[in-house]
């Protein structure tokens, strides 16, 4: 069907410049990328629909193909034709000196639309600064556990959700995080110095029970070769077991065997190791097994040297700018799997956190290492959204007939006349273009 | 009878008089371990019914009392927990 030529994010560009056009405004001419063939013929044709405005690159080697702007009235007759393969929105791009988001692909998902909108992430922490404009308009609610007051004193909240989804606004899209339409529920459990009690820990995960939150990053963690029976990874097994994607970070104490703390230990929360951005385990990262004897990490995200929004009138990490600072640690990687999981759920909104959890893990990247250090690998959400797809039905079998009398082959009609294919002129298929819009 | 955790009981067999900061989970009813707690000199610091226990303040010689109490399932150390980042790449 012609519907289905034309990507899905060029779609709701053409469906939001319907309301320009109902408003008496001309028809919107919109940039797309075409794939097709055989070349001149559907260019020929885009020509003559009498909707296509301007000609732009035209492609052999990775597809064949051109750019252009048309209209959408343009756009929908061209996917009606049945040399047109693809029509998709030649969007803006932007550099991202953030390494680790593409690398775990979220560029990907965000061109099908997946951006977290709707999504709401509770981020137990050191608070955030709610004047960053990364987050501007997103911040649902911000509650104070630690009696020092909403701000972040420590900036190490703020970069964590800037990881989750900062929208990359104060940088020009440069430092976007994973899930950058996402809505944040903040709960302040460590104070300016970065630490706190389990007991305020627990109170926030409650806050997050009491806020309807989906998904929640704990980049926190205390003691050491720990089981799981401890009170904060029970409360964040019980926070799973009612319906929330948990994420925690596995902890900065390797490489030493059996170093994952609370709640990096416990048994049903994604638990996530720290990779470089060359895809190497970070020394540091916590290594399984629990002191019970389980395998973790669960899975591994980018941790070093990650870029990300900076608390105002703090220091953490190496700063860029005002706005800006680089951080270390699996607190890093872990939000990295907070806003995966924020995609993964705007895609499969009936998914539960388990299911979540088992796509990252059979999906991921294998680095070659023991599992109790690299859990299943890297992420990959590419790989991670396939693998939530469910499986087409079986085909059905239908019942054993008898079998039918045998009748003559019908005839076989004439080879119908081979349609002569246009020979370009000497000039090359760009003196043909230019011919056909006098360029 | 109820385990201490390892690091609680090393600092209540050290100092059995000072006041220990612990998370107790309880079975039954919530409301009445509370009361129970509080008549035992406890300062109930926070009620966590996600975990269906409580955040106290007490003396180590009480937490030993209360961990042969047949509603009381665990007392740990209400540890410290810290962000997970750090210095460096």
């Amino acid at each position: 069907m012609s519907a289905t030529k034309i990507h899905p994010a060029l779609a709701a560009v053409m469906e939001s410049q319907v309301g320009a056009l109902t408003a008496g405004a001309g028809q919107p001419e919109i940039k797309i990328i075409v794939k097709h063939k055989p070349f001149l013929e559907t260019m020929a044709a885009a020509a003559a629909i009498g909707g296509v405005v301007a000609m732009g690159r035209q492609y052999s080697r990775v597809f064949d193909g051109s750019s252009m702007a048309a209209t959408p009235e343009a756009i929908r007759v061209l996917a009606t034709r049945p040399d047109v393969e693809q029509i998709w929105l030649d969007e803006e791009i932007h550099t991202l000196l953030d390494v680790s988001v593409p690398l775990i692909g979220a560029p990907q998902l965000w061109s099908n639309g997946l951006t977290g909108k709707g999504i709401r992430v509770g981020i137990v922490d050191t608070g955030i600064d709610p004047d960053h404009p990364d987050f501007a308009g997103r911040i649902s609610v911000i509650k104070d556990l630690t009696g020092e007051g909403d701000r972040d004193n420590n900036g190490h909240g703020t970069h964590v959700a800037g990881i989750v989804g900062g929208t990359g606004a104060q940088s020009g899209g440069k430092y976007r995080g994973v899930a950058p339409d996402c809505t944040f529920v903040i709960a302040k459990v460590l104070k300016g110095n970065g630490t706190g009690m389990m007991s305020d820990a627990i109170a926030g995960l409650e806050f997050m029970v009491d806020q309807h939150v989906q998904v929640v990053n704990m980049s926190l963690g205390g003691g050491s070769n720990c089981d799981g029976t401890d009170a904060l990874s029970v409360a964040c097994d019980n926070l799973w077991e009612q319906g929330m994607v948990v994420c925690v970070a596995a902890g900065n104490s390797g490489p030493s065997a059996g170093s994952l703390g609370s709640p990096g230990c416990a048994k049903n929360p994604i638990t996530v190791g720290a990779t470089d951005k060359q895809d190497g385990i970070a020394d540091y990262s916590s290594r399984g097994p629990t002191a019970d004897g389980r395998v973790k990490p669960d899975i591994c995200f980018p941790g070093s040297s990650i870029h990300s929004c900076r608390a105002k009138n703090t220091a953490l990490g190496e700063p860029i700018d005002n706005y800006y600072t680089t951080a270390s640690g699996t607190s890093m990687a872990t939000p990295h799997a907070s806003g995966a999981s924020a995609l993964l759920l705007e895609a499969h909104p009936d998914a539960k956190p388990q299911q979540i959890k088992d796509a990252l893990m059979a999906s991921a990247k294998d680095l070659g290492l023991d599992p109790n250090t690299q859990g299943k690998g890297r992420a990959d959400l590419v790989a991670a959204n396939q693998a939530l797809v469910p499986a087409a039905p079986p085909p059905v079998t239908p019942p054993a007939e008898q079998p039918p009398t045998p009748t003559p082959p019908p005839e076989q009609p004439p080879a119908p006349e081979p349609t002569p294919v246009p020979v370009p002129p000497p000039g090359g298929c760009r003196e043909l273009i230019r011919s056909f819009f006098g360029g | 009878m109820a385990q201490l955790g390892q690091s609680l009981l090393k600092k209540i067999t050290a100092n059995p008089n000072s006041s220990q900061d612990s998370i107790v989970r309880v079975s039954g009813d919530m409301d009445a371990a509370q009361d129970k707690l509080e008549s035992a000199g406890f300062r109930i610091r926070r009620r966590l019914g996600l975990i269906k226990g409580f955040a106290v303040t007490g003396k180590g010689r009480a937490l030993q009392d209360l961990a042969a109490q047949p509603w009381v399932t665990s007392i740990e150390e209400d540890q410290q927990v810290r962000t997970q980042g750090r210095s460096g790449s």
